[in-house]
């Protein structure tokens, strides 16, 4: 595991280093000591902002970002890693002890630089840095002797050197834990998730010549398509154009979604105006499929639309009932003086009845295609000029603006709506159905009527689609 | 996976230059019809305004980095899933946990939620997707009930359902896409083709076509045809890990955040990027990106705890948002695009909601 974008970071900190164009250092006083190369944290956020032209919010997180990763460090004592927008000082960090270098931060460095730590100044040491000590203590007791060893030779030749260069030595070190063992509650920025793998020798050869040979389209009339798409959604989008009556995220008000439910009697008008868009948006509206359902079966070809739904049921559904779904579509739709025949080509007739034979989820591909085409070629045209669109469209209704109350805490719990869960749906719709199943009366004259239906569509045979 | 039948006079070095010449061949044709870009045709559409989006709901209630979430049809129920194995099925507007599971493994990093709303799906570590049918029955066990569906080498990454509650598209850490059968856990057919773990993926929101584009750390986003298993369109040009991947609305482009620390756009007719989301200010990778409901915004979340809006057609940054503690690993908007949703490693999900305040006129 190593640290992805070091090479970023790095690139902007020498920037931040340039002695030109780069922030402003000098030696500063700190207690009497002279710690040369010091800058401020405005200084640094200024430099941001300016450089990179960001706000200052944004700058303050980018600055906080390569501070917590290491890349600067503070000179005044912190008990985490952040960018001070003060006089705050801070330095650029040593390489030595970048995160990108690839030596682990090992426990005896770690236990060490405790220990030397005590040793400065006993009772320093924070809480968390007690209990890792203690910890390590348990866990390597056998190599302690060697860490307190080490921990005073360091202290030992530390405190031979100059006041400046032993203070910048300490705050580097002390820096540089923060990032490889953080104190909690902050961000472990070390933490990179899950090991993922790349073998480099692994060879794709998908270039070929297939691929080669694609079907392109210019730029200009793809990109052209985008765009238009864009603009021709942009009133649908809350996000961009608000929605009517309000937003239920910002106004706390759930008539929004009330008015939209899937299957409501009375559609909005800009629902009803998606479905002109394109034949795709009427038939995955739930609402609109249905109005087009009612438009096709004044047309007499409402079997087109069952035979294409009993085609996503096939492609789509459990892999155990393919046969028996294929059978079924077979017998309903396809066979000669089927009950709900579809029109289609003698060719695609007969691929799909060969197929049949050896029955997949995508048995009916062809003959779905064909029938999907016909659709959208020319049933749907003609519903957008039928008297039911036309009903549909008038009646559709355009919801006023919700008048958001001032003085009622929309923050409150309280005013949150409840709605039922799909699941209580379901066993609501299931108890229903089952319901209706045992009313026996009702079921037999609803039986009764589909039966003379049937009688009269069999005698009109060249209304059919 | 693609070094089978290697002959006695082909060797790694040849198939690599093999391959290096042919994807230059690649480039060239696809430069040839490459006539304008996306921003210049995006010129005469009206530039953004400014955006004002808060923090609508705070979910808290995982103990771990949030990775994944999904969004339920209804639109306001949310799945989420988290490091320490729980998955939490909420509705997000009241912002009640109506479902809790915890998982056999840890680091769930893929979640997703059935179509019919009465089940969701999840894996991980465990190396399975599992879906578990949702109830309110308080003698049942949840766990009980749950269906291990796929079965993989290696992590789930990503997980999807089909056009049904029956079918499962997931991704993996050893570098396959798979197709299965939820009532039987059979393998419905492989997508094998990418050189490392598989990241991300996304079905294609196209009217007849079963296509779905994944991502892996392979720096390539792959698109396959779910029918025959093959790959038909495939993109190399980011730089790093491609960690989400999503669908244009209209289903003829897709978006990708990466590692590098940009977000991509690539045309699927054109088949190739016309798009990079990028800035010098923005130097931490993308986790995820999804698009607003006309296309129009793209928003991705980042491993430097933000999240960036950006104007798709112009190729700007609209927009960027704080709040978060820790990197955002997830997010996604809303089905009906009034929302959107984002999880991150501080352990919480946030609801966020916005209007555009005010649109400047060019003057031309």
């Amino acid at each position: 595991m190593f640290f992805k974008n070091g090479h970023f970071i790095e690139a902007l900190v020498m920037e931040m280093q340039d002695p030109n164009a780069g922030i402003k250092m000098q030696t500063q006083r700190l207690v009497i000591t002279a710690i040369p190369h010091a800058m401020t944290g405005s200084d640094i956020l200024a430099w941001l902002m300016n450089r990179l032209q960001i706000s200052d919010e944004e700058a303050q997180n980018l600055g906080n970002q390569v501070v917590q990763h290491g890349y600067i460090y503070p000179l005044q004592e912190p008990k985490n890693l952040l960018l001070r927008p003060d006089g705050s000082l801070y330095r650029f960090q040593t390489p030595y002890f970048w995160p990108t270098q690839h030596w682990p931060a090992e426990e005896t460095d770690y236990a060490i630089y405790l220990a030397k730590k005590n040793i400065r100044k006993k009772g320093i040491l924070e809480d968390y840095e007690k209990e890792n000590y203690n910890a390590l203590n348990k866990k390597i007791n056998h190599k302690w002797d060697f860490i307190v060893m080490q921990a005073k030779e360091q202290y030992r030749a530390g405190k031979e050197r100059k006041k400046g260069d032993r203070f910048v030595f300490e705050c580097q070190e002390r820096a540089y834990w923060l990032v490889h063992r953080p104190p909690p509650g902050v961000p472990d920025v070390l933490d990179y998730g899950l090991n993922r793998f790349t073998d480099p020798n692994i060879v794709q050869i998908i270039f070929n010549q297939q691929s080669l040979m694609r079907s392109r389209v210019k730029s200009s009339v793809s990109l052209g398509g985008i765009v238009k798409y864009s603009e021709q959604y942009l009133k649908h989008d809350p996000i961009m154009s608000g929605c009517l009556p309000s937003n239920p995220w910002l106004t706390d008000d759930t008539k929004f979604w009330e008015l939209n439910m899937p299957l409501v009697e009375t559609p909005t008008k800009l629902r009803v105006e998606r479905w002109t868009f394109n034949f795709r948006e009427l038939i995955r509206d739930p609402r609109g499929r249905q109005d087009f359902q009612l438009f096709l079966r004044k047309e007499f070809s409402g079997e087109n639309l069952g035979f294409w739904e009993a085609c996503e049921d096939l492609k789509y559904g459990d892999q155990s009932k393919v046969k028996e779904k294929a059978e079924e579509v077979y017998k309903t739709f396809l066979a000669p003086g089927a009950r709900r025949w579809i029109n289609i080509d003698g060719k695609t007739m007969d691929i799909t009845v060969k197929g049949l034979q050896n029955p997949h989820r995508y048995v009916l591909d062809a003959a779905q295609t064909h029938i999907y085409m016909l659709m959208k070629k020319d049933s749907y045209g003609r519903y957008m000029k039928s008297p039911i669109f036309k009903e549909t469209m008038n009646k559709a209704i355009v919801p006023e603006v919700t008048k958001v109350n001032e003085s009622k805490f929309t923050f409150s719990k309280r005013y949150w709506k409840s709605s039922p869960s799909p699941v209580i749906l379901r066993q609501q719709e299931e108890e229903a159905k089952a319901k209706a199943a045992t009313n026996a009366p009702m079921d037999i004259t609803q039986v009764m009527s589909k039966l003379d239906r049937r009688n009269q569509l069999k005698q009109e045979p060249e209304k059919k689609a | 996976m693609a070094t089978e039948g290697l002959q006695e006079n082909e060797t790694l070095a040849s198939l690599k230059n093999e391959s290096e010449s042919l994807k230059n061949k690649l480039e060239e044709e696809r430069a040839k019809l490459h006539d304008v870009e996306l921003h210049q045709v995006a010129d005469r559409v009206e530039a953004l305004g400014q955006f004002v989006m808060k923090t609508r709901r705070t979910l808290k209630g995982h103990g771990n980095k949030v990775l994944c979430m999904d969004w339920c049809k209804d639109k306001r129920r949310i799945v989420s899933s988290s490091q320490d194995g729980k998955v939490i099925v909420w509705d997000a507007f009241t912002t009640n946990k109506e479902h809790a599971v915890t998982m056999p493994c840890t680091w769930v990093m893929a979640c997703a939620y059935a179509p019919s709303g009465c089940a969701v799906a999840c894996g991980g570590l465990d190396n399975k997707c599992s879906v578990y049918p949702l109830t309110f029955d308080k003698n049942e066990n949840m766990a009980a009930k749950k269906k291990s569906v796929a079965m993989h080498t290696n992590y789930l990454s990503a997980c999807s359902f089909t056009n049904s509650d029956m079918q499962i598209l997931t991704a993996s850490g050893d570098g396959t896409c798979a197709l299965w059968d939820v009532e039987s856990g059979q393998l419905l057919q492989s997508f094998h083709g990418h050189a490392a773990d598989v990241l991300c993926l996304d079905l294609a929101p196209s009217e007849t076509g079963n296509t779905f584009v994944s991502g892996g750390c392979d720096k390539k986003a792959m698109v396959w045809d779910m029918r025959s298993g093959q790959c038909i369109q495939s993109f190399e040009t980011h730089e790093s890990d491609i960690n989400s991947v999503r669908y244009y609305p209209s289903g003829d482009a897709f978006a990708s955040g990466s590692d590098d620390a940009s977000c991509r756009l690539y045309d699927l007719r054109a088949d190739r990027e016309v798009a990079i989301y990028s800035k010098e200010s923005i130097i931490f990778g993308a986790s995820s990106v999804d698009f607003s409901l006309s296309g129009r915004l793209l928003f991705a979340g980042y491993n430097d705890y933000t999240i960036n809006v950006w104007d798709v057609l112009k190729g700007t940054r609209v927009s960027i948002l704080f709040g978060h503690e820790n990197r955002v690993s997830t997010l996604r908007v809303s089905p009906d695009g009034t929302a959107f949703c984002s999880g991150s490693w501080d352990h919480t999900l946030r609801v966020s909601a916005g209007v555009l305040v005010s649109v400047h006129i060019l003057k031309t």
